[in-house]
């Protein structure tokens, strides 16, 4: 089922460069997505349009067939996506349940403890957590939110092979067992070949 | 998570950036509600000093010391005294607010013993008696070498009251509202010894003590006990004229003119000088520009100097506060994009951006109202330290009332002004985070979030 659709959408930065050109596709719940490109081919603007974070220069964003502005992005990003991105993104003052807690619709605590953080874990400040537990309190804030589409940017970025595995994992699950559709753009083969589709971005257009 | 929520996780936790907050807006309030406190007091001041009893100018006829062939010091009055007719006819000329007139005489009192000056006799136990319609405004109280202390002073509607000083009443254990009776003497100084002219008593008055004043100054000269100053009693008009030792309407001593503006005592004595109807012969004209008066210029221009720090302080406070409030704000994009990214709307994160800052603030204000009241106080201590002045104005003088001022009172801010005052440093605090929010509020999140990366 076709959650998220994008319809000639083209983006240019002060109406020169164009960074998207003519770019359509179709998103659906239960899938995983794999966005790749080279640097600068305009895979984080495809996803910042997707979520939410920009409009685009021409064309729609649909969510289950309305147009993502019509309600206003900020509605959008509340109630419809959620993003996980490469350096985590957490509010360094807040524990992890207080971070979970900031998009909760949803406990915190147990959702943490399903991604492996303990109870002492998720009462600590964020940043005195690994790399990897930062990532899993950022995928558990956006499970939290209970938003359909998860969009994560370079997820596994700033991790190490054997701390990617399980949070690609966990993706993986969020896709399959929660009936997600998650979107990922990577630079990792090894993450795309876990999803269940491949879109190559190159030179603003898709391959 | 509510954004009060958000805000209160903030304060506690941030606790460097929010002392350092806290720190920036205590020291300004200090500093401003101190500044407006320091200029509030100088401008009742002055005000108060404009419309209080600035100048005074004195008639009196002309007395004749002489010795006699003993060598004895006589003092010889002239006959020709000032009349109810003539001060009227000074009042007529305007710009007049007070008259004062004055008789001397001296009493005795069965109930008083005074305080023994040189060679005291039983007979030379008399104290000089200053009979007037307004004791506020004798120059011993104008020139502040006498405070009232208890009580109340003598009012133009008294009949039989007196002032007496403290160290009289300590000694005869009389205090406000004791009534005694006096009667007349006249003191004489003959073959070396001080007596009473009136040997036998036929006048008796009974008078109440209204009020109990305190001398400044201690006299060191040796004197009868007559002329000691302590023994000095401040009496109404009535008390000598029951005493047979004055007239109704005709004053053998000073007639004291007061006046508002002391820059109108030259013009108002230069009028009176030019009536024919007093005899400039026998009569002279004394001025008196009070030493408080002058304050008014002196406080007028401390007035300006706050003003002028006020409004530096103002601005550049405003600048600090904003500057700090920018850096702050640079150092939390990072934040900001990540609430948005989650779909916080800017207006809900700037509105905590506010909340924040307000509680820091007024908890800063809180604590700078009760500092600022220790600063005030020495502040005024150092800046008005000297003024002390006696300010008379119409309800002091009718209700009574002694003229000496409290620094503390007219340091002290009023209600309104007080929030007056944190009213304008809350606009500036809010359009501070305002001003410092709007990098937030013009990027796009995309923006935000691609400059944190």
């Amino acid at each position: 089922m076709c959650i998220m659709k994008i319809c000639n959408v083209q983006y240019s930065y002060d109406g020169n460069k164009k960074v998207l050109k003519n770019i359509s596709a179709e998103f659906e719940a239960e899938k995983i997505y794999a966005i790749l490109g080279p640097s600068g081919c305009g895979k984080t603007t495809l996803l910042s349009l997707l979520g939410g974070l920009d409009h685009p220069s021409r064309g729609q964003v649909l969510f289950q067939g309305e147009d993502i502005q019509k309600r206003g992005l900020a509605w959008h990003r509340k109630n419809n996506v959620a993003f996980i991105f490469q350096n985590y993104n957490l509010i360094d003052y807040m524990t992890p349940i207080e971070n979970v807690a900031l998009t909760s619709k949803l406990p915190p605590l147990p959702l943490l403890e399903r991604l492996g953080i303990t109870r002492e874990e998720a009462r600590r400040n964020v940043l005195k957590l690994s790399g990897g537990q930062q990532q899993r309190v950022a995928i558990a804030r956006a499970l939290a939110s209970d938003a359909s589409v998860i969009l994560a940017d370079e997820p596994t970025g700033n991790l190490d092979e054997d701390t990617a595995a399980p949070i690609a994992d966990i993706l993986k699950e969020c896709a399959h067992q929660m009936k997600k559709c998650v979107i990922i753009v990577t630079h990792s083969n090894e993450l795309a070949r876990q999803a269940d589709v491949i879109l190559r971005l190159k030179k603003g257009e898709l391959q | 998570m509510h954004f009060t929520r958000r805000v209160f996780l903030y304060i506690s936790r941030k606790r460097g950036k929010t002392i350092s907050l806290f720190l920036i807006i205590f020291i300004v309030a200090v500093f401003l509600v101190s500044c407006f406190s320091v200029l509030h007091a100088s401008e009742r001041l002055v005000e108060d000093i404009r419309t209080s009893i600035g100048a005074a100018f004195y008639i009196r006829a002309n007395t004749e010391v002489s010795m006699n062939e003993n060598g004895e010091t006589e003092v010889k009055k002239n006959k020709v005294h000032i009349t109810q007719k003539i001060v009227d006819e000074i009042m007529r000329i305007g710009e007049i607010k007070y008259c004062n007139p004055m008789n001397y005489g001296f009493a005795k009192s069965d109930a008083i013993h005074f305080i023994p000056g040189e060679k005291h006799t039983e007979e030379s136990d008399m104290g000089k008696v200053t009979a007037l319609r307004f004791s506020a405004l004798a120059p011993g109280f104008t020139d502040e070498t006498a405070v009232l202390t208890e009580g109340a002073h003598i009012t133009e509607t008294d009949g039989g009251k007196i002032l007496i000083s403290e160290q009289l009443a300590k000694a005869n254990q009389l205090s406000v509202g004791d009534t005694l009776t006096l009667t007349h003497a006249r003191f004489k100084e003959s073959d070396g010894a001080y007596i009473d002219e009136i040997s036998v008593k036929t006048a008796y008055v009974q008078v109440e003590v209204c009020g109990i004043y305190k001398l400044n100054k201690k006299d060191a000269a040796i004197k009868p006990t007559a002329g000691v100053a302590e023994n000095e009693i401040y009496a109404s008009l009535d008390v000598l004229n029951t005493l047979h030792e004055s007239e109704v309407g005709v004053y053998t001593g000073e007639v004291d003119f007061y006046i508002t503006d002391p820059a109108r005592l030259e013009s108002v004595t230069r009028n009176v000088r030019q009536m024919d109807s007093i005899d400039w012969t026998t009569h002279f004209i004394r001025t008196n520009d009070f030493q408080y008066s002058r304050m008014a210029d002196r406080l007028s221009s401390l007035g300006d100097l706050m003003k002028i720090l006020l409004l530096l302080v103002s601005v550049v406070s405003s600048a600090v506060l904003t500057l700090f409030l920018m850096m702050r704000m640079r150092g939390r994009m990072q934040e900001a994009g990540i609430l948005l990214s989650v779909g916080i709307s800017k207006r809900e994160i700037v509105a905590g951006f506010l909340l924040e800052v307000l509680s820091v603030a007024a908890l800063a204000w809180a604590l700078s109202h009760i500092v600022s009241l220790g600063v005030t106080s020495f502040l005024g201590r150092s800046l008005f330290g000297g003024l002390q002045p006696n300010l008379l104005n119409d309800e002091i003088l009718r209700a009574g009332m002694d003229g000496g001022i409290q620094m503390e009172q007219y340091l002290k801010l009023g209600g309104i002004e007080t929030l007056f005052i944190y009213a304008c440093q809350c606009v500036v605090v809010a359009v501070s985070t305002f001003v410092s929010s709007i990098a937030v509020v013009r990027l796009k999140p995309k923006d935000i979030l691609s400059k944190m990366s």
